[in-house]
């Protein structure tokens, strides 16, 4: 029996150019594969710059913004008795528990009170806190915060007395602050600004309407 | 005499090709879902950046009305520091234009409007002028601000609104 055996495999050249080709695509994929973990890397250090930004956002807004008692100095702020405090490590403690991870770095922190006094001489907080956030594994990554709390006006009636938030007595007040200026009400309306409408009168109320009741003092949002 | 051929058959370059034509547009489709992913996360990143202005705006106008109701006429203003006083405060000063480049690449409008509440109910129904069956509120204030940015050729914006109470 005389077998005849026809081998129909690749030639040599086309061999060579697939090795070629499969060479091309798997450099492209490498190329594809280190682009994807750089880019996870950057984006999970972006990540956690952002929550620490929005950490320190939400706990300082919410804080400041319904204390009764603030407390203000370069580094630290308390607001009824919680201490916020930027320590030189780069992290914000809140009552000495470290608030923000240990691979971000905080610096160039700033508190400035930009609060104006009212008219009837009490003094509301308004805050601007800016920082700047940084990756301690990629310098590169880095992340800047302005934010602007102002405290709010609440009023509690109880039994008579009228609780109304204060500010408790800077310690060691710095030399160079003076008393606030009163200032006098001078409007300083823009001159290309377009005229207001004029407003239509208030109406006289029905003397038939039903009483309105007496409503008690609350703020709306 | 029986004569038999085997043929022992490989695949043909086309077929190779072909396979790795595939291979390739299944590896290459992953480049857009990591292209959206990105651009996801810099919308992100805008977002946020463009919350902080908007919260900026409301809480300076707040501290600023609230220290002197009647100063402060409905209309559009700016925020800016005094630093004429000392220590400095801030200020609202009354604008036709929005604030551009706040933070580079945002815009931001802040509005104070007074409100008109239902005579009989008490319920806020819209802004002033008001309406035969509702007065202005006077000790009742709202402060509404817009941020507007551009990015990649859209524009986006978002807005917030607070309502203050001087009692």
């Amino acid at each position: 029996m005389n077998k005849k055996i026809n081998y129909q495999g690749f030639t040599l050249i086309e061999l060579i150019i697939g090795v070629l080709i499969t060479t091309f695509i798997f450099l492209g994929a490498s190329a594809l594969i280190l682009t994807l973990f750089g880019t996870s890397g950057r984006v999970q250090k972006s990540q956690s710059l952002d929550q620490a930004k929005n950490d320190i956002q939400v706990e300082l807004t919410n804080n400041i913004k319904w204390a009764k008692i603030l407390l203000i100095e370069p580094d630290s702020i308390t607001a009824d008795g919680v201490i916020y405090k930027f320590e030189s490590d780069g992290r914000l403690y809140k009552n000495g528990i470290p608030m923000t991870s240990g691979e971000i770095f905080l610096k160039n922190v700033y508190i400035t009170d930009l609060s104006r006094t009212r008219v009837s001489g009490e003094e509301l907080i308004s805050l601007k806190v800016t920082l700047d956030l940084e990756s301690k594994r990629s310098s590169n990554i880095s992340d800047h915060l302005n934010l602007v709390v102002s405290q709010r006006r609440t009023k509690i009636e109880i039994g008579g007395d009228i609780i109304s938030p204060t500010r408790t007595p800077t310690p060691t007040p710095s030399p160079s602050v003076t008393p606030r200026p009163t200032r006098t009400p001078t409007p300083t309306p823009d001159p290309n600004a377009t005229p207001r409408p004029t407003r239509t009168p208030t109406p006289t109320p029905d003397p038939n309407a039903t009483p309105r009741p007496t409503r008690t003092p609350s703020i709306e949002y | 005499m029986n004569k038999k051929i085997t043929t022992i058959k490989g695949f043909v370059l086309i077929e190779a090709l072909i396979s790795i034509v595939i291979l390739s547009m299944i590896a290459f489709s992953v480049f857009p879902i990591v292209s959206f992913l990105v651009k996801k996360s810099g919308v992100s990143k805008y977002e946020g950046r463009a919350s902080l202005v908007l919260q900026e705006g409301i809480e300076v106008s707040y501290n600023v009305l609230i220290s002197d109701w009647e100063r402060y006429a409905d209309g559009r203003y700016s925020i800016f520091v005094d630093e004429t006083l000392t220590p400095v405060t801030w200020e609202l000063v009354a604008t036709n234009s929005p604030d551009e480049n706040i933070d580079t690449i945002f815009s931001r409008t802040i509005d104070v409007y007074t409100i008109c509440r239902n005579i009989t109910t008490g319920v806020n129904v819209g802004l002033a002028p008001c309406t035969g069956d509702s007065h202005e509120d006077r000790s009742t204030r709202l402060i509404e601000s817009v941020v507007t940015w551009n990015e990649a050729g859209i524009d986006k914006e978002v807005k917030a609104s607070l309502l203050v109470a001087n009692f």
